[in-house]
């Protein structure tokens, strides 16, 4: 094989994995349509609320908390993907790559005190 | 055990092996789901003092096939509200990201004899993809939608809910994941798998387990933690709690679509828990070098296997986290130790520079068929 | 670099995003054109990939479909009214939209045509080099734009918390355990310490 096609011919298998699961899963999925019985009334295709006639649906407005945690997992995801290549080279460099992580870390972390400080890592 | 290399026009082995890899990893799933549910099935039924599954087949065994087979011929109830699509594309999106996860997770490696009559090792794996943690990582990190859509499409407040949930609590936890992950790309220098768990070889004293102790320790446990909040499983299993949320993000599904869901769970249980053995617990290699004469994928299911005892052992003895609990356990414990745990690490390593200088050993393992990827630096 | 099957998943890749991209404007609601983002995302990481860029294919993964996306997931459902199917979307400002995005798409590539790009036949650098090579820069050549880049983050931080906190008021004093019991009608009627 041509040395240029490695690293594609790898993701190629995963390529072809994932359409053989795709097949996989669409095949149980028509199989059980097959299968099954089909009795539909009004009541068994209400929304399952306990038993409870559901009141108007379910797209509402959540509580605004869940945000604060998905905005700091952005910030904290981004820097773990920022240490992931410092990682791999760190032992090239050495006690100046520590240094320099030290300052990128350090900052992130005064940022989670300060967040703990004000109270936003407090779920209510 | 030396396999030679068989050859067919211009189809050999070495070329089919990832081929050979994927219907290994296909069968596998397929026959070791239901064994894992009996496993956990009787495991909690011996924990709690009770018989659990005996009626179907020799000790139950047959059960969860009996049980599966009873899924497809259960009414597929659509219910009125849902949003059609999204609603069928959930339980798909909630397997996908587990089974190509999967793909790129070495479990074992194969010694072929080359037509040359020189003998070389093969990592048994669908794609190696040479960044295969960032790979799992960011698989992983797409198996939140699985959740989400399905809790929006459902159209149930008690979906929507516990969806929301289970994405607030996935998120958190993959940080903690990712770092503790970052700390093992740190001790081995590669983010390849294969190399990772190369760097484990020759006994379990070498396991990353318990490299730098006790910080190798700190950071194995973190990344068993996240991890069975990753895959919202006991103790942290809220967003499927029958008591407040009947059962969370699935609660309008039937029939396979609700099968679905459990299947992704138990792969995703199962790519975390490979995942986990092969950073920590050194991959497929044996514990001790007399050892070494029993294939490396029975040791990779060995502890694979006891790991997953050790969900069972979770769900079994701990009561459910309240929320605020689990996300104070994640945002105020977890992830600054892990950063700490990180950057003690560094500290570590720079200390004994001098040793640390040969950081990427020439690998015993041919990158197969990415062969030639390395040749070229 | 040529070879077909890398030149099918480019094609399909890029088919993928731009449909994907074409419903995310087209799509009735709002929430639909969240959703299909997730498409466009993994179609981008996927252009990525046939390029060999396999760092920036991962990290598109991640940061881009694994968390830009689930943030603006969050930020529609916690939006009143902006999750239901039933309430329309509506603009007056298509034509503007239309005319803006036009403009810019024509000046990109404009700029884009004019730039000399320099072709090089080397091979690229194997993925774990990549890696490797973009810590190094990160570490060496780019240290002050990767402090810089930690100081941003920092500054996305604070402004995150100070904008999602609301002003809390001190909690209530937790009722006593009998007056969750139903009682008399008068006392009931006292304001009760509840946000």
């Amino acid at each position: 094989m041509p040395a240029d096609q490695s690293s594609d011919f790898s993701y190629l298998a995963v390529v072809v994995f994932t359409f053989v699961g795709i097949a996989f899963i669409a095949f149980n999925l028509l199989l059980a349509r097959l299968l099954s019985p089909s009795a539909p009334t009004p009541e068994k295709l209400t929304t399952y609320e306990c038993g409870v006639q559901p009141i108007g649906d379910a797209w509402r407005q959540f509580n605004p908390r869940y945000y604060l945690f998905a905005l700091l997992f952005v910030v904290f995801d981004v820097e773990a993907v920022f240490l992931y290549p410092w990682a791999v080279a760190f032992r090239q460099v050495g006690a100046f790559a520590v240094a320099e992580m030290l300052i990128f870390v350090g900052l992130l972390i005064a940022g989670l005190i300060f967040a703990w400080r004000r109270e936003a890592l407090q779920w209510e | 055990m030396i396999i030679p290399n068989y050859r067919l026009g211009p189809i050999d082995l070495v070329t089919l092996l990832p081929y050979i890899a994927m219907l290994c990893i296909i069968g596998f799933i397929l026959a070791i789901v239901p064994l894992l549910i009996w496993i956990e099935r009787v495991v909690i039924s011996l924990m709690q003092d009770r018989i659990g599954p005996n009626r179907v087949g020799p000790r139950g065994l047959l059960q969860t096939i009996a049980d599966g087979i009873k899924l497809f011929f259960k009414e597929d109830i659509q219910p009125r509200a849902v949003d059609v699509r999204i609603y069928y594309l959930a339980p798909v999106l909630a397997m996908i990201p587990a089974l190509t996860a999967g793909a790129t997770l070495p479990f074992s490696t194969v010694r072929f004899r080359m037509e040359d009559g020189s003998v070389q090792t093969f990592p048994m794996v669908v794609g190696n993809v040479n960044i295969g943690i960032l790979f799992i990582l960011a698989m992983a990190s797409l198996q939140v939608y699985g959740i989400i859509l399905a809790g929006w499409s459902s159209n149930n407040k008690y979906s929507l809910l516990g969806g929301l949930r289970a994405s607030a609590q996935v998120i958190s936890y993959e940080l903690a994941m990712s770092l503790a992950i970052l700390s093992a790309v740190l001790m081995s220098g590669s983010l390849n798998l294969v190399h990772v768990v190369e760097a484990q070889m020759n006994g379990f004293w070498n396991w990353n387990l318990f490299a730098y102790p006790p910080l190798g320790f700190i950071i194995t446990v973190i990344y068993l933690i996240s991890m069975v909040a990753e895959t919202n499983r006991a103790p942290f299993d809220l967003p499927e709690a029958e008591s407040e949320l009947i059962a969370g993000f699935h609660t309008e599904y039937s029939s396979m679509k609700f099968a679905m869901f459990f299947m992704g769970e138990y792969a995703s249980m199962l790519v975390v828990s490979g995942v986990a053995v092969s950073l920590w617990f050194g991959g497929w290699t044996s514990p001790l070098p007399l050892l070494d004469f029993i294939p490396g994928f029975i040791w990779f299911l060995v502890k694979l296997f006891a790991l997953f005892f050790v969900y069972v052992w979770l769900r079994a003895s701990l009561p459910r986290l309240r929320y605020d609990a689990l996300m104070n356990l994640g945002w105020k414990r977890m992830l600054p130790t892990a950063l700490v745990i990180l950057f003690l690490i560094a500290c570590w390593n720079t200390l004994r520079t001098p040793q640390a200088q040969d950081a990427n050993p020439v690998s015993e393992i041919t990158m197969a068929p990415a062969r030639a990827a390395e040749g070229e630096r | 670099m040529n070879t077909l099957p890398v030149q099918i998943a480019f094609y399909s890749l890029a088919a993928l995003t731009l449909i994907s991209a074409a419903y995310v404007v087209r799509a009735r609601s709002i929430i639909h054109a969240g959703f299909w983002l997730l498409p466009c995302f993994v179609g981008v990481a996927g252009l990525f990939a046939t390029l060999q860029a396999h760092f920036f294919f991962v990290a598109q993964l991640l940061i881009y479909a694994g968390a830009i996306l689930v943030l603006i997931l969050f930020a529609l459902m916690l939006t009143r009214d902006a999750m239901s199917l039933h309430v329309p979307l509506k603009s007056h400002l298509g034509i503007w939209a239309g005319l803006i995005s036009a403009g810019l798409g024509i000046s990109a590539s404009l700029v884009l045509a004019r730039q000399s790009w320099s072709v090089t036949t080397a091979h690229p650098a194997g993925p774990a080099r990549q890696a490797e090579a973009l810590g190094e820069a990160l570490i060496g050549l780019y240290a002050v734009p990767f402090e810089v880049a930690s100081l941003l983050l920092l500054s996305a931080l604070i402004g995150a918390v100070v904008l999602a906190k609301v002003e809390r008021a001190p909690a209530p004093e937790p009722p006593p355990l009998a007056d969750t019991l139903p009682e008399p009608e008068e006392t009931r009627k006292e304001p009760v310490g509840v946000e």
